[in-house]
């Protein structure tokens, strides 16, 4: 590895990270199941096929603007075993807390946990806290994993997407990541965007039940829209031709994003996934997600084709053609 | 295949409308069709944000070129300005405030990013606003408010400034004044630059009128540009109507916000709080009444009179093969630096330009244009 030490850029989700994974963490655990590098892990037991996922949660601050740090860490493990196209059933909860940390806070955190299970039922079934010294830690850090089962017979994988699908999102884009940005210290302009921190296992079941051919499903955290469907558009080699026009953005993500020089398409979500099916099932689906609490604003946001391979392009909303490159990483840390 | 259904709801400006656009693009491809090969230049990092974003280089003629100038003003602040800042936020009890862009800013040693890691002070804030209230806030702490930018910047600070400030808040002014660059400009570059896009903040503050030497002296036009595609489509249009009929006045092609005279009480603040002294712009040069300067009877409040910002090394601008400078000038594309996108990128920037959102480097690397072949 090129660096001596760790950087903020090993956790952002970029070319650091990779590397670290690549070149550290594949070849120490290297195993079959491991490889297939998805978000959670596919596993066959007793011959019943389930999906195992865990997620570290940090974001500062800690409460924010349409939750907290634990409605997050719930939904977040959620959101990564829905991506399997599974239904989540149990979870666990580690605590990292800071001596200092105020009960009042971490009770409001627990509650929110414990809501959010209830609301995505899933049950926390184990966990454990350690207490570090201060300043060895910045209040509370959670980590959850997961176990669900998958029920469907599906090939959903980031390598499946095709020439001639319809890439679709279920709302908004990059309210995640500006809610929290507009509440971090010194950041004081005002916005009325909420994160939109979501369990989506429920809505991925009804794309499921629309459609026998969901070729990919992901969550666009880290990185925004961008970051995910360029790994799509690597793993399945293939272009993503994004339309603006067609783009769910709030003005006031917009606004803020102009204001702070980011491009809205690599901010992060928290409630949001992104499906690629067959052109002919996209009706089905764009319907069923419609139907959906929380896909009320779906929309069709671009098209899978073979010329640029392994490119996102974005044509804009003045029709000129542009690459949306992979996101740096390391603009926005601590946003999860 | 079936073409996607375009959602309109989504469309918040009609300064994006893809019909005005087709036009305009059109008017400028007749207007182009008989004229030598050209280039203009804007000098605004704000424009060349939105003339890679929306990707309007495609609209244009292969014959008609918009060059990037010397307009991010992150990328000409000198790298003293940056040692001298440095300097103040590694002193004991002293606080140093500057907005975000600068931070990560390659200078002699270091940067003030690295400078906060070694313990030094070193706060971001978004208005200079901010500054007087943490200056308050904290009244047995120094502040030092490091001021970098254009006119738009200096007017905002001379305000402040013009309206008194607590008495532990003092200013390291790096501000620069755009017009006298522009004569430069014409020195280092041959008869195919005939125009400037002027930038639309910077022209909101001092009017058109500060620009008509590049009428009188240098016969050359120059329009006034906002931000939109439309705005920069509909300026390029009108500059190269003046060019087509060899006139060289200075326009306002954006007139929902500039007024021709400019912002007169801002002028006024402007004039009363700054003298314009010699200055340098990083890489580039010392240019003549460029460097905005607090006048003697604020030195009160001048951070480099006050406070000893001096550093113990001399400045080194920067890496060798660094371009930054040529970039500025709009003399090379930063493809053309053998440091782009290889050793030098937005996390390990060799130059400015590849730190801030406006410089030139950085915005290319964000965003990649694409040969268009199918739309």
């Amino acid at each position: 590895m090129a660096s001596a030490n760790i950087k903020m850029a090993h956790g952002s989700g970029g070319r650091l990270a990779n590397e670290l994974i690549n070149e550290l963490f594949f070849p120490a655990f290297d195993n079959p199941i491991l490889k297939q590098a998805n978000d959670g892990a596919l596993l066959t037991l007793d011959s019943r096929r389930l999906a195992f996922s865990t997620d570290s949660f940090v974001v500062n601050p800690y409460f924010f603007s349409g939750g907290n740090i634990g409605d997050l860490a719930v939904n977040g493990t959620v959101n990564d075993i829905a991506m399997c196209g599974a239904l989540p059933q149990f979870l666990s909860a580690a605590f990292i807390l800071e001596e200092g940390l105020p009960i009042t806070h971490l009770k409001k955190i627990v509650n929110s946990m414990a809501a959010a299970a209830q609301a995505a039922q899933v049950q926390i079934v184990t966990g454990d806290t350690k207490v570090v010294e201060r300043g060895a830690a910045d209040g509370i850090f959670i980590n959850t994993s997961g176990i669900g089962i998958i029920q469907h017979q599906q090939q959903i994988a980031p390598q499946n997407a095709q020439a001639g699908d319809v890439v679709i999102t279920n709302g908004y884009i990059g309210d995640h990541g500006i809610a929290i940005l507009s509440q971090r210290e010194g950041l004081s302009f005002e916005t009325t965007i909420q994160s939109d921190t979501a369990a989506l296992h429920t809505l991925v079941a009804s794309i499921l039940a629309a459609s026998a051919n969901v070729h990919v499903l992901r969550d666009p955290t880290r990185g925004g829209i961008a970051g995910t469907l360029n790994e799509i558009a690597q793993a399945s080699q293939i272009e993503i031709r994004l339309e603006e026009y067609a783009i769910p953005i709030h003005d006031s993500v917009r606004a803020a994003c102009d204001l702070l020089g980011l491009d809205p398409l690599i901010v992060a979500n928290e409630g949001k996934l992104l499906t690629i099916v067959p052109l002919a099932d996209s009706g089905k689906v764009l319907k069923a997600m419609q139907q959906h609490p929380l896909g009320k604003e779906s929309a069709i946001i671009g098209r899978v084709l073979n010329q640029h391979i392994g490119k996102v392009t974005l044509e804009t909303s003045i029709g000129s053609l542009r690459v949306v490159d992979m996101p740096l990483g390391e603009q926005l840390p601590r946003i999860c | 295949m079936k073409r996607m259904t375009i959602h309109k709801k989504f469309n918040p400006d009609a300064f994006k409308d893809r019909e005005i656009v087709n036009r305009l693009t059109q008017e400028i491809k007749l207007l182009a069709a008989r004229m030598a090969p050209l280039k203009i230049m804007h000098i605004c990092g704000g424009h060349e944000n939105a003339i890679v974003r929306y990707a309007i280089r495609q609209f244009l003629p292969a014959h008609i070129k918009v060059i990037a100038g010397p307009g991010c003003p992150v990328c000409v602040c000198p790298v003293e300005s940056i040692d001298e800042a440095i300097t103040l936020a590694l002193l004991p009890g002293v606080t140093l405030l500057t907005f975000g862009d600068i931070l990560r800013v390659p200078a002699t040693n270091s940067s003030l990013e690295e400078a906060r890691v070694n313990g030094g002070s070193v706060k971001v804030v978004y208005s200079p606003l901010d500054a007087i209230k943490l200056a308050q806030h904290s009244p047995q702490q120094t502040f030092v408010f490091f001021s970098v930018g254009f006119e738009t910047t200096a007017a905002g600070i001379a305000g402040l400034i013009h309206s008194g400030v607590p008495e532990n808040l003092f200013f390291l002014i790096a501000n620069r004044y755009m017009p006298p660059v522009l004569k430069l400009l014409m020195e280092v570059h041959d008869d195919s630059l005939q125009g400037f896009l002027l930038a639309g903040h910077a022209t909101a503050i001092t009017g058109l009128g500060v620009y008509d030497f590049m009428r009188d002296e240098f016969k050359l036009p120059c329009a006034t540009a906002g931000f939109e595609p439309v705005d920069i489509l509909l300026a390029i249009r009108e500059l190269l109507t003046l060019i087509k009929n060899d006139q060289h006045q200075v326009i306002n092609c954006y007139s929902r916000v500039i007024k021709n005279e400019g912002n007169l009480i801002a002028q006024k603040c402007l004039k009363e709080v700054f003298d314009l002294k010699p200055g340098v712009w990083r890489g580039i040069d010392k240019v003549e009444d460029s460097a905005y300067v607090l006048k003697d009877k604020y030195a009160f409040l001048d951070a480099r009179k006050q406070l000893a910002c001096k550093p113990s090394y001399p400045p080194q601008a920067h890496h060798p093969s660094c371009l930054c400078h040529r970039v500025m000038l709009g003399e090379v594309e930063p493809q053309d630096c053998k440091l782009f996108k290889k050793a030098c990128t937005p996390s390990k920037p060799f130059g400015p330009c590849m730190v801030s959102p406006e410089g030139t480097c950085h915005v290319r690397y964000s965003y990649s244009e694409i040969k268009i072949d199918s739309l």
